[in-house]
């Protein structure tokens, strides 16, 4: 069974992947909006994504040897996304568990997700002010510029979400050590 | 905070202390859970990040093995950063059970 979602919040993505599993729904295959399903147990396994450092390189392969001997199951990756999965029945199933890591990583996507907003936002609006400065207006770049804006909207959402994350998560490194 | 031996996180004094016998990343985990009665429960990403970063260090170091199931074994200057956090956790131990239940 495929599935399209877009893949602009990894962990909103990862909580659905598991929802699926809870239903029988097991993830096989993937890319940034589609994904593949396939028959099974249901809640047999659990589902966590992670992106990987730096492509190929010497650190990534010793990493992924260190998950499998970890009984830690790759099910596919996708550019350095990486999706992995482990048994449910050997217990809860977590790749960091220390807050540093997490407070890290949601800086790292935030970092990208802003990155794509600004560039969006400001090539929208310049646009969009060139669009209408000539006599007659260019309705195919208006069309364009109009969709660099929802493309600020549709990323704005999923940013607040990972930045209360982590804000939250700050707040607990004041009082606890992890 | 400025401390000649800051505190260590859990994770890394659990780490460091299964290290006493070498250990593979995997038995690491388990030992960290065994210990601590399943309480500590360590991501793997985040045991291999502890171990590059206490590889950088010089508190472990890697032994020779086939590669597929790398080994490690804490350094003494791992066992010296050990021994400051025993008596820093004594410290805060003694403390805690002095003024909560006034004894020594």
């Amino acid at each position: 069974m495929h599935k399209y979602r877009l893949m602009i919040n990894p962990y909103a993505i990862e909580k659905w992947v598991n929802d699926m599993a809870s239903q029988g729904w097991h993830l096989k295959k993937f890319t940034w909006i589609r994904f593949t399903f396939e028959r099974g147990e249901p809640n047999s396994y659990i589902y966590r994504h992670d992106e990987l450092k730096r492509f190929g390189t010497h650190y990534e392969e010793e990493f992924l040897e260190f998950l499998k001997s970890s009984d830690i199951e790759q099910v596919d990756r996708s550019g350095n996304f990486v999706f992995f999965r482990k048994a449910a029945q050997e217990g809860p199933f977590e790749l960091y568990t220390d807050k540093k890591t997490k407070i890290g990583n949601l800086s790292k996507k935030m970092r990208i997700l802003l990155s794509l907003i600004l560039l969006n936002l400001f090539i929208g609006l310049i646009g969009l002010i060139g669009d209408f400065s000539e006599q007659t207006t260019d309705w195919i770049g208006f069309a364009l510029n109009t969709l660099n804006l929802v493309v600020v909207v549709l990323f704005a959402l999923p940013f607040y979400k990972l930045m209360r994350i982590r804000n939250r998560l700050k707040r607990e490194l004041n009082v606890f050590s992890d | 905070m400025t401390q000649e031996h800051p505190p260590l996180t859990e994770g890394v004094y659990y780490i460091l202390l299964a290290l006493y016998e070498a250990r593979h990343g995997y038995g690491i985990m388990q030992l960290v859970e065994e210990m601590s009665n399943g309480r500590v429960r360590l991501g793997a990403g985040t045991i291999y990040g502890a171990i590059k970063t206490l590889l950088e260090r010089g508190w472990i170091e890697a032994l020779d093995g086939d590669g597929r199931k790398k080994e490690y074994i804490i350094t003494e200057t791992g066992k010296t950063v050990v021994e400051y956090e025993i008596l820093r956790l004594r410290e805060l131990f003694d403390n805690g059970i002095r003024i909560t239940r006034g004894v020594e």
